[in-house]
């Protein structure tokens, strides 16, 4: 029995030590490229919509650091008064992302319940909005185009500007990505670069 | 006929005038019909502008990226303007170059209509309209030093400039740490889209309005400048700020401004433009020009205090006209 009972307190130790580190992450503070849904969805009842939020910002963060690799490889996007440089920079480093990228589909970047709760914040923030309010959103967005996955943007067409108040409510994205819309499509675009990293489709009212 | 109806009774005041009025200078009736005949060979107008040694000088320009004869008749008549006001910069409202962004774009809609201002050593501060590649922050000339949204300083008036065209929470938090950091007597945030406006097309970003705002007023800001619509408006002071809307100084929407619209204090679009602006101390100067080289617009702005309780304005949901 006596030889028994250190073992149990190891155990007992253990198990309080197992706790308390569990307890320690679940309070850690938020890593910078995470968040709460990504915390959530390493604990093992992490609810599904957390989950699919920690993959988006993890699928999001592998292209940051598949871009950062890829440009790290080419002349810098850094300031020159020399347009065609410009110019060439940006075309490289698009074709780069192309080619890593050339077999993306769509929803590889944009997990299925993350492009569906887009959807419903895009489609609550529409109701709210007057049909004055729609029609400007509405008023550059480019008509008549489908968007394909590592296609630019038409530089002949405005980028429509996305409404400031329906960013706060989307997924953050990293400083190089951004939500556009195209007809009634969203797209995820490269900032710098204009191409489509992702899309979903018919997620605008009709206009 | 709507320009008519946008014309303003002009005033001079011996006095500076209370904050919420602008004290107008000079300048011909808005929307007069330019003298045919008269463009790109216009004559150089008399300044209105005190033109004060160690004040701080500079042209506003907006949407001008066309490469079509109207900019470059613009883009003359603003090099012309530095021999009697000797602006030492000029900032930008974006739509810097519309269609294609490659590297003769940048020559035909940039390099060539400013070519002697450029050759001159003037810097442009330009900011992201929504024509405007993103890849145009990393354009040198633009000084946007690789930012799509920044700040600058110029003697006492330190400078915020948005991106608009994509408005991150980021840019709001950035927006919400420099404002209040600045000790420069005079704030001027600068942005493509208008957060009032009278413009047809277009008219006020609502959105955007919601999110700054409050930040503008918090932090003391005088003035906005912003274009997007493509016409002169300046708005009735908005709880106590006065904004411009200067996006015609290539393309026009013509007669685009709302006839009777409660915001406008003066209209013009009936033609091109540019503004001229000095800072002296607590005043500002403003004049803005027409493609004919009419005075259109000018008028002095005194300085608002940090402590003339701005919060009792929004409090009381009053312009302050």
């Amino acid at each position: 029995m006596t030889v028994y009972l250190p073992v149990s307190r190891v155990a007992l130790v253990g198990v309080l030590v197992a706790m308390m580190c569990g307890v320690a992450t679940a309070q850690a503070p938020p890593r910078a490229d995470q968040g709460v849904a990504a915390r959530q969805a390493e604990t093992p009842n992490a609810n599904p919509q957390a989950t699919a939020l920690a993959e988006f910002q993890k699928r999001l963060q592998g292209y940051i650091d598949l871009r950062a690799q890829l440009a790290g490889k080419l002349k810098p996007l850094s300031p020159t008064a020399d347009s065609a440089q410009l110019a060439s920079r940006q075309d490289t480093l698009a074709a780069a992302i192309r080619d890593a990228r050339k077999g993306a589909k769509p929803g590889d970047m944009i997990p299925t319940r993350v492009a569906g709760q887009i959807r419903n914040v895009i489609a609550d923030d529409f109701r709210r909005r007057t049909p004055e309010a729609k029609r400007a959103v509405f008023e550059e967005v480019p008509e008549g185009i489908r968007p394909v996955i590592n296609n630019s943007m038409p530089d002949t067409a405005p980028l429509a500007t996305v409404p400031p108040l329906l960013l706060t409510k989307l997924p953050v994205l990293p400083d190089n990505l951004q939500y556009r819309f195209m007809d009634r499509h969203v797209v995820l675009i490269d900032g710098d670069t204009r191409i489509i990293v992702d899309y979903i489709l018919n997620v605008l009212p009709p206009h | 006929m709507r320009a008519t109806l946008l014309a303003l009774t002009f005033v001079s005041l011996v006095v500076a005038p209370p904050r919420g009025t602008v004290a107008l200078l000079a300048g011909a009736p808005a929307g007069q019909a330019p003298a045919a005949g008269a463009r790109g060979t216009a004559p150089v107008p008399r300044s209105t502008l005190p033109n004060e040694k160690g004040s701080t000088k500079f042209a506003v320009i907006g949407d001008t990226g066309t490469g079509g004869r109207q900019q470059y008749e613009v883009g003359k008549l603003l090099s012309d303007a530095r021999a009697r006001f000797p602006y030492e910069f000029v900032i930008m409202m974006g739509d810097n170059l519309y269609g294609g962004q490659g590297p003769s774009d940048f020559v035909k809609k940039f390099e060539t209509p400013y070519k002697p201002i450029l050759d001159a050593g003037i810097k442009f501060y330009a900011t992201l309209g929504n024509h405007d590649d993103p890849a145009q922050r990393f354009y040198k000339p633009f000084n946007m030093e690789g930012k799509r949204y920044y700040s600058f300083r110029k003697d006492d008036v330190e400078f915020f400039v948005l991106d608009s065209t994509y408005v991150t929470p980021a840019q709001i938090d950035w927006l919400k740490d420099v404002l209040p950091k600045s000790n420069a007597k005079w704030k001027i945030p600068y942005m493509h889209h208008p957060l009032y406006s009278s413009g047809e097309k277009h008219g006020s970003e609502v959105d955007l309005r919601t999110l700054v705002e409050p930040l503008f007023i918090a932090n003391g800001v005088d003035v906005v400048f912003a274009g997007h619509e493509h016409f002169y408006e300046r708005l009735k002071p908005q709880n106590g700020i006065y904004y411009f809307t200067e996006g015609g100084s290539a393309k026009l929407r013509e007669g685009n401004i709302r006839v009777g619209s409660a915001m406008t204090d003066k209209g013009f679009d009936t033609d091109m433009s540019f503004m001229l602006v000095e800072i002296a101390k607590d005043q500002m100067f403003f004049e803005t020009i027409s493609r004919n080289g009419q005075v259109i617009d000018s008028g002095t702005i005194p300085r608002r205090e940090v402590a003339s309780s701005p919060k009792a304005q929004v409090a009381s949901g009053q312009t302050s006209k």
